[in-house]
């Protein structure tokens, strides 16, 4: 007993004590670098994806310091990059990518919602000037962009957030899960959450999550955003580099890379 | 591509109680870590989520070395399901005949056209903001 209150409260005080850069519920800005910088790597991000004729593609960051973030884990967020037009009230037609994302609430944070922001709002939120890009095959494109303007997404929400989510699991989701199950409803042509778990169960090859029996009994206490009820065994859930391999084995990517902001070489 | 279903994817040692704690410790650092970022929204991002139709600024940035904001305007996110997703009837109409258009477009990989402009939303902090 004595061991489970000292590991207990060793636990409760990392989590105390950790950095504060939570990636966004805050109004202190999370990314070490200048809007500006945030702002030219955002340009740079889109007109990569706009060189290849991407209408969308699947763009990655991280909102941790790559050292701090488990093995096998390089980015902590993703979302869909979609081109789009905007129109301002002046009726100035605005071309560049929106970015379509999952978050989670600030203040409810096992609940998450989905929201449309724009690329710098993406890169305001890294810290290391690198990003992950999956280009889907035009094919792939199309299915995904059909699913967008249908609204059907929708139906691929699961409100029930955890950090860890398990990919082969219906009952929670995160960002790239999200992700992951739009894809999978583009590739296997149903919105139906339950079906595609099991077509995900079969060929989708997650990364697997490093824990012992000691972080599964004091990770939910540290953060509750860390819920462990789909997880049967060793803990799985989706990366960039999951999804990526996962696209190009199967011939939905035309490419999978990272990219480097330009803003790091100017600092040398 | 094929994206046919058929054609897819053949494809009890007890531990001292320092060591306890030092596990537990290192748990905590190990999903706290990625507890730090994943999925949050930067606070405009959760704001800007909120409305079909996001209200931004445009801000001029690129080598100009600095962030110019002009006074903000509404705009309509066009050619994406943007209006669908934040479930706004009024502009799912048009959202879905735009992403119609877009479909119609093709897909030959053709470079697509960015502009210059940096689209910021309405609450973004106030700019310029000096690094961390």
């Amino acid at each position: 007993m004595r061991a489970l209150v000292t590991a207990l409260a060793a636990g409760l005080l990392l989590a105390i004590t950790s950095p504060v850069a939570e990636a966004g519920s805050g109004a202190a800005a999370i990314s070490p670098f200048s809007i500006e910088a945030s702002a030219d790597f955002a340009k740079q991000i889109e007109r990569d994806l706009a060189a290849q004729g991407a209408r969308i593609a699947l763009v990655f960051r991280t909102g941790r310091a790559r050292e701090d973030l488990p093995e096998g884990i390089a980015y902590t967020h993703g979302a869909f990059w979609i081109y789009a037009e905007a129109q301002t009230a002046e009726g100035e037609i605005h071309r560049g990518y929106a970015v379509h994302n999952l978050y989670h609430y600030a203040d409810e944070r096992q609940r998450s919602y989905i929201a449309q922001d724009w690329p710098i709002n993406f890169t305001q939120g890294d810290v290391v000037g690198e990003a992950g890009i999956i280009i889907p095959t035009p094919e792939m494109q199309r299915r995904l962009l059909a699913l967008f303007a249908s609204g059907e997404i929708a139906q691929l929400h699961q409100a029930e957030y955890s950090l860890i989510s398990n990919p082969h699991d219906a009952r929670y989701q995160n960002c790239n899960e999200y992700m992951l199950d739009i894809l999978a409803a583009a590739i296997w042509e149903t919105t139906d959450r339950e079906r595609l778990k099991r077509n995900l169960a079969a060929h989708f090859q997650p990364a697997r999550v490093r824990a012992g029996i000691f972080e599964r009994m004091f990770g939910p206490s540290v953060d509750e955003r860390i819920r462990l009820e789909d997880h049967r065994g060793r803990i799985y859930t989706t990366t960039f580099r999951a999804m990526g391999d996962f696209m190009l084995e199967n011939g939905f990517a035309d490419a999978v890379y990272e990219i480097r902001a330009d803003h790091l070489e100017a600092q040398g | 591509m094929s994206c046919s279903k058929s054609d897819l994817l053949k494809p009890t040692l007890v531990k001292p109680a320092l060591l306890k704690a030092v596990i537990a410790a290192g748990t905590a650092l190990c999903l706290s870590s990625i507890a730090q970022a994943q999925d949050s929204a930067p606070a405009t991002a959760q704001a800007s989520g909120q409305s079909a139709a996001a209200s931004v600024e445009t801000a001029a940035t690129l080598g100009s070395g600095a962030a110019m904001i002009v006074p903000s305007s509404t705009v309509l996110i066009a050619g994406t399901g943007a209006s669908l997703i934040t479930g706004d009837p009024a502009f799912a109409k048009d959202g879905a005949a735009l992403a119609e258009d877009m479909l119609s477009l093709g897909f030959d990989g053709a470079p697509l056209e960015i502009s210059d402009d940096v689209l910021i939303a309405d609450d973004m902090p106030a700019l310029p903001r000096e690094p961390q």
